[in-house]
């Protein structure tokens, strides 16, 4: 009796040890990021690193200081928040479609649109923003954008449409709602934390995407990560410099799937399996 | 008149061939403007249009002009014209021994990072499986690498990876490991990428695991318990083969992605050293946007999509087998 209880004992014990060591490796790089972002200068390049110091802001201030941060924070934002409204506008009707009247085609088109390299669409669309005279503007950035946060409402959602019982919607017929103010009245409400949990989701992607600001940005557009790459580039030591723009930058993402990790987990896995 | 009107509203639920029919009448009784009745008949095509239109701008026309670039020595400025090469650009590539190099880097790279993903991934998804304190925040934990911004976490890791001062030495230097270059050593530069990988993109392939793995009836579990299985032969007779299908989804999902893996790869080696992780994506990008080869690029970029379309297009069909049932 005791030899089992104390195998069961070593069992546990053995795994939450191992949940504990899987938990550290992920949370490494932030660990790093944000000790590095609040280590003064000197304890930095210290090698065994140092954990116990007085946290200062001055890399914080620095990054504000010597780049004009604000602005490329405005420009992530305004591109990231229209590419998901405008996607989200275009795709939800695209969802609701599929969901209720099967559109095979449609979803193996949407699967195809995501597996494009998006490296095979610069060339296109910078010589074509070059034509326009809108390289460095903003619309550009929107558009290619669109190519991610259409599927993913598409995606998404489709399962949350899925869900809501067809009655519903015949009932508001029945009451004398056209099918277009049933799926405006009562499908859409009801599928709202969906709509939120997969807008945070494009609204992530679009915010971390590189390669097309990359090339299709410039100094009145760049975003954060093109920034804080030019920042590496730039000074590659200032190791707190690029720890405190990396806090900046991940921040806002962070605290966004903080609250929204109810719906998040079911929203990567739906929009995975279907 | 008598009648209580709440007794018509329970008898529309109660009866739905009779609902169906006030349903027509009431579009009879009714007649609406009629653009709203149009869209109502149409709402099948209407609803995915501004979908399909947006597909064909920001992607079908896009890749009908690089087609079209592709066939051309393209400078970069307009103001200089192109000449036309027909498939000159696709045979150039075909002979180059640089094209041939970036394919097998792509290879190696997902084979190692989907293949350490896997793996790791289904040790997690296992682990989280029991019951325990906290799991809820381990879950929290898991999701931060897939949604932090990419080319933030990679100069991240490219601090940990310094050879003289990161952590990962430090760590290392615990175990009484020799110190390693990390992605600056040409044998190690694919390795380190693929771990980077593995760190952002194992969580993915746990959850959907773990997705799987909740649909597994404990009763299958207790009776083979019952029955004296082993730990081991549990796993291997019933969860791995319950499991399959989502392992089978989660390769493909990844598998799809890593071949076309930029941000952290351009970040922190950006192709090198002595271009050994130089992979298709990584070549297409700098052959059209560090030298302006940009009907070259494009050739590069079309072959690598019919690499992908042809590799998804195969992981479809392992799928469809595995989804069958």
């Amino acid at each position: 009796m005791v030899q089992v209880l104390l195998r069961r004992w070593i069992g546990v014990v053995l795994h939450r040890l191992a949940v504990l060591l899987v938990t550290a490796f992920f949370l490494l790089p932030f660990f790093i990021m944000i000790t590095n972002a609040l280590k003064p200068e000197v304890y930095i390049n210290a090698s065994p690193p140092v954990f116990i110091f007085q946290p200062t802001f001055h890399h914080f201030a620095e990054v504000f200081r010597r780049y004009p941060f604000v602005s490329y924070m405005l420009n992530s934002a305004v591109i990231s928040v229209s590419a998901t409204v405008l996607g989200f506008v275009i795709g939800i009707p695209a969802a609701y479609a599929i969901a209720r009247y099967a559109l095979r085609r449609l979803v193996t088109l949407t699967l195809v649109v995501r597996m494009i390299p998006y490296v095979s669409l610069l060339i296109p669309w910078y010589l074509m923003a070059q034509k326009a005279n809108m390289v460095d503007t903003y619309p550009p950035m929107i558009l290619t954008h669109l190519l991610f946060t259409i599927p993913y409402a598409a995606m998404i959602l489709i399962g949350f449409f899925e869900d809501i019982p067809m009655a519903l919607e015949e009932a508001a017929w029945i009451d004398g709602c056209s099918r277009v103010e049933a799926f405006l009245k009562i499908a859409l409400p009801l599928t709202l934390p969906g709509i939120v949990a997969a807008a945070v989701i494009a609204f992530t992607y679009s915010w971390n995407n590189f390669l097309f600001a990359l090339v299709l940005t410039g100094a009145k557009t760049k975003t954060l990560p093109v920034a804080v790459y030019g920042f590496l580039t730039a000074d590659q030591v200032d190791w707190g410099g690029l720890s405190a723009a990396a806090t900046l930058i991940t921040a806002p993402v962070l605290v966004f799937v903080f609250f929204a990790q109810r719906y998040l987990i079911r929203g990567l896995v739906a929009g995975a399996i279907k | 008149m008598n009648q209580p009107p709440e007794e018509s509203g329970s008898g529309r639920i109660r009866y739905p061939e009779r609902a169906e029919g006030l349903a027509s009448q009431a579009a009879r009784a009714r007649p609406r403007a009629t653009w709203t009745a149009l869209a109502d008949r149409h709402i099948r095509l209407l609803f995915p249009l501004p979908s399909l239109l947006a597909f064909l701008l920001v992607l079908g026309f896009p890749i009908a002009f690089v087609l079209y670039v592709s066939l051309h020595d393209w400078p970069i400025s307009p103001r200089i014209p192109s000449t036309f090469l027909g498939v000159g650009n696709y045979a150039a590539l075909l002979t180059n021994p640089r094209f041939w190099d970036s394919l097998w880097i792509t290879f190696y790279f997902t084979a190692l990072a989907v293949g350490g993903e896997l793996i790791f991934g289904f040790a997690v998804a296992l682990l989280l499986r029991r019951e325990f304190r906290g799991r809820s925040l381990v879950r929290v934990a898991l999701i931060m690498p897939m949604a932090a911004t990419p080319v933030a976490m990679s100069l991240i890791w490219n601090m940990m990876m310094e050879p003289s001062i990161g952590m990962l030495n430090y760590l290392l230097s615990f175990v009484r490991a020799p110190r390693l270059l990390w992605a600056a050593d040409p044998r190690w530069a694919i390795p380190s990428l693929a771990l980077i990988d593995i760190w952002f993109w194992t969580p993915f392939i746990a959850l959907i695991i773990s997705a799987g793995l909740q649909t597994i009836p404990e009763e299958i579990v207790e009776s083979a318990r019952l029955d004296g299985a082993t730990a081991l032969s549990l796993f291997r007779y019933i969860t791995l083969p319950l499991v399959r299908p989502h392992v089978v989804m989660a390769v493909i999902l990844r598998t799809i992605p890593a071949l076309k893996t930029f941000d952290h790869i351009f970040v922190i080696t950006g192709g090198g050293p002595l271009r050994a992780s130089e992979t298709l994506n990584l070549y297409t990008f700098l052959e059209g946007f560090e030298f302006f080869h940009m009907g070259y690029s494009s050739a590069l970029a079309l072959t690598l999509t019919l690499i992908i379309l042809v590799v998804s297009a195969l992981l479809a069909r392992l799928r469809a087998r595995e989804w069958s049932y």
